[in-house]
């Protein structure tokens, strides 16, 4: 991932994919960033309850997330959260809530997204 | 699959036993084995999740609704985990005050036994 690149990763939108993108996106965050063990396990949670949501909704064929850096965060955007995800998934957004530092649904370029942000030290210095 | 599920008896009391991860696509396979489990009236259910190193709020809501199921027949369920990872996820959603959790599967079944 070079400075501002994003990394996407789009699997069926199936709940036997949701394991591989959790991975995919905790081994990712942990390679690139400062991030202990336990702030994995809650960033690995998340994108796993965040990727359950859009699956559960059954609307999208696809399930699709991208992963970039800030200078202070590791940001990941899951795509097409459903609307009406809020009232009927309460345990869901409890811990996405307690587990990441900030989450939002957001609409950027005509899709709408959940986002999923850790805050982290600053990375690297890319050479 | 992601996960494993072995059924024993002990001291009366049948202890489900779970391996792996449970989460969207593995929670139908437990909700079936609860569901199972059940309807064979066998008294008070332990889930052991010392092996789950995974657990989302899918599993959650079956452990949720199993619980249910039991104290409708009048019995429980106790879960028995000392993982940090799994325990906060009870601790976050407030499930801790919901279940009746355990240590070691030895305690769990003493507790069963004391049920009325």
């Amino acid at each position: 991932m070079t400075a501002g690149g994003a990394v996407e990763l789009e699997v069926p939108a199936g709940v036997e994919y949701v394991r591989l993108v959790r991975m995919v996106v905790a081994s990712l965050a942990g390679a690139r960033r400062d991030l202990d063990g336990d702030r994995l396990d809650d960033l690995r949670l998340a994108v796993s309850e965040a990727c359950a949501l859009v699956v559960g909704g059954g609307s999208a064929g696809r399930l699709a997330v991208s992963c970039r850096e800030e200078p202070d965060a590791f940001v990941v955007d899951v795509f097409d959260s459903p609307d009406d995800a809020n009232e009927e998934n309460g345990l869901a957004f409890a811990l996405i809530r307690a587990l990441v530092d900030d989450v939002a649904t957001v609409v950027e370029d005509g899709t709408s997204r959940l986002r999923l942000r850790v805050v982290c030290a600053p990375a690297p210095a890319m050479v | 699959m992601n996960l494993r599920l072995g059924r024993s008896e002990r001291d009366g009391v049948t202890v489900l036993t779970a391996h792996g991860e449970i989460d969207v696509a593995t929670g139908p396979q437990l909700r079936q084995e609860i569901v199972e489990i059940a309807s064979t009236g066998s008294g008070p259910l332990v889930i052991d999740l010392e092996g789950v190193d995974f657990l989302d709020s899918t599993g959650l809501g079956v452990l949720v609704s199993g619980l249910k199921r039991f104290r409708t027949l009048g019995t429980d369920v106790l879960l028995v985990t000392t993982q940090a990872r799994i325990l906060k996820v009870f601790e976050i959603t407030g499930l801790t005050q919901v279940f009746s959790m355990h240590a070691s599967v030895d305690a769990a079944v003493a507790a069963a036994e004391r049920l009325p």
